[in-house]
């Protein structure tokens, strides 16, 4: 396990984490391009915790900010876990994006990452590309699940992981 | 026209726009806390660039823009998007402009990354591996 945390997370804690595992990563791995992209989806996934949270509050200032994300290895793969509770409403767009963007092949990603960024929409944060980039770089499916945890919020959970070499 | 330098920090890159040296680069990490706020000056300077050089008749031959990026986010990508946009319009309508993309060697995600920029633009792209 190279990082786990559960809390309440914002800007400060996500610098903190990212320090850390940064100056971890260097001990534990020897490929730069690997130290490189296991950095660039751990970013990803923390601003996307944070993203989803700000996004939920906007709509529902009373919805839990406890979240959590692992950051972990073995023999064959790094796994990058994260959690949040998230409104009920919002969990079928969720899915919908998350299905479209695996059921695409490499260059259908790539496609959408363009589509995403020259969508004109300039915001702070922008789950779809996000999602896409993750897709992308990691090279694998993203995995998520859904636990309802009553009418108005269930907790997402998110994972992706990456080949270690 | 006055020059828009702004120095790096942890999550920002440092930016010299330096129009008088002909120094163009934005360099360094890039995920800022808020992204609009730090690309907002950065996007703005470059068209108040180009409305000079279309009132001084520049006869420059080119703007060489470099980019040399440890890391930029998804979010970040989208406004250096509106950036490589803004660099194509004046290099259709102003001055010649080409950008040189500069990348760590073992990092192929950051070339890709310039790959895909120089595919939504006209502007020329020169690729170059550091270390």
């Amino acid at each position: 396990m190279l990082l786990a945390f559960t809390g309440e997370f914002d800007m400060k804690i996500i610098n903190a984490l990212i320090t850390s595992v940064k100056i971890k990563l260097k001990e534990v791995e020897q490929i730069t391009r690997i130290q490189k992209r296991v950095y660039y989806i751990m970013v990803e996934c923390l601003e996307g915790i944070l993203g989803s949270y700000e996004t939920t509050a906007k709509a529902n200032p009373k919805v839990n900010p406890f979240s959590i994300f692992t950051l972990s290895r073995d023999a064959d793969y790094y796994y990058f876990i994260s959690g949040n509770y998230v409104l009920n409403e919002y969990m079928d767009s969720q899915k919908m994006m998350i299905d479209k963007i695996n059921a695409l092949n490499a260059e259908g990603k790539r496609e959408l990452f363009r589509q995403c960024m020259t969508d004109g929409k300039i915001n702070n944060y922008s789950a779809d590309l996000a999602l896409v980039d993750i897709a992308i770089k990691s090279n694998n499916t993203l995995e998520y699940e859904f636990k309802k945890v009553d009418s108005n919020t269930s907790f997402y959970i998110f994972q992706v992981k990456i080949k270690v070499k | 026209m006055s020059p828009l330098l702004i120095e790096s920090t942890d999550l920002t890159p440092k930016v010299i726009f330096n129009p008088e040296k002909k120094e163009f680069e934005i360099s360094g990490e890039s995920r800022p806390e808020n992204v609009r706020k730090f690309y907002e000056p950065v996007m703005d300077w470059i068209d108040q660039y180009k409305s000079h050089l279309v009132s001084v008749k520049s006869a420059d031959e080119k703007l060489i823009f470099k980019f040399k990026f440890d890391y930029f986010n998804s979010t970040s990508a989208k406004f250096l998007t509106s950036i490589m946009l803004k660099l194509d319009s004046i290099k259709k309508e102003v001055i010649p402009v080409e950008i040189e993309w500069y990348y760590d060697s073992p990092d192929i995600d950051m070339k890709v990354s310039g790959e895909e920029f120089s595919k939504m633009v006209s502007v020329p792209f020169h690729f170059f591996s550091v270390n």
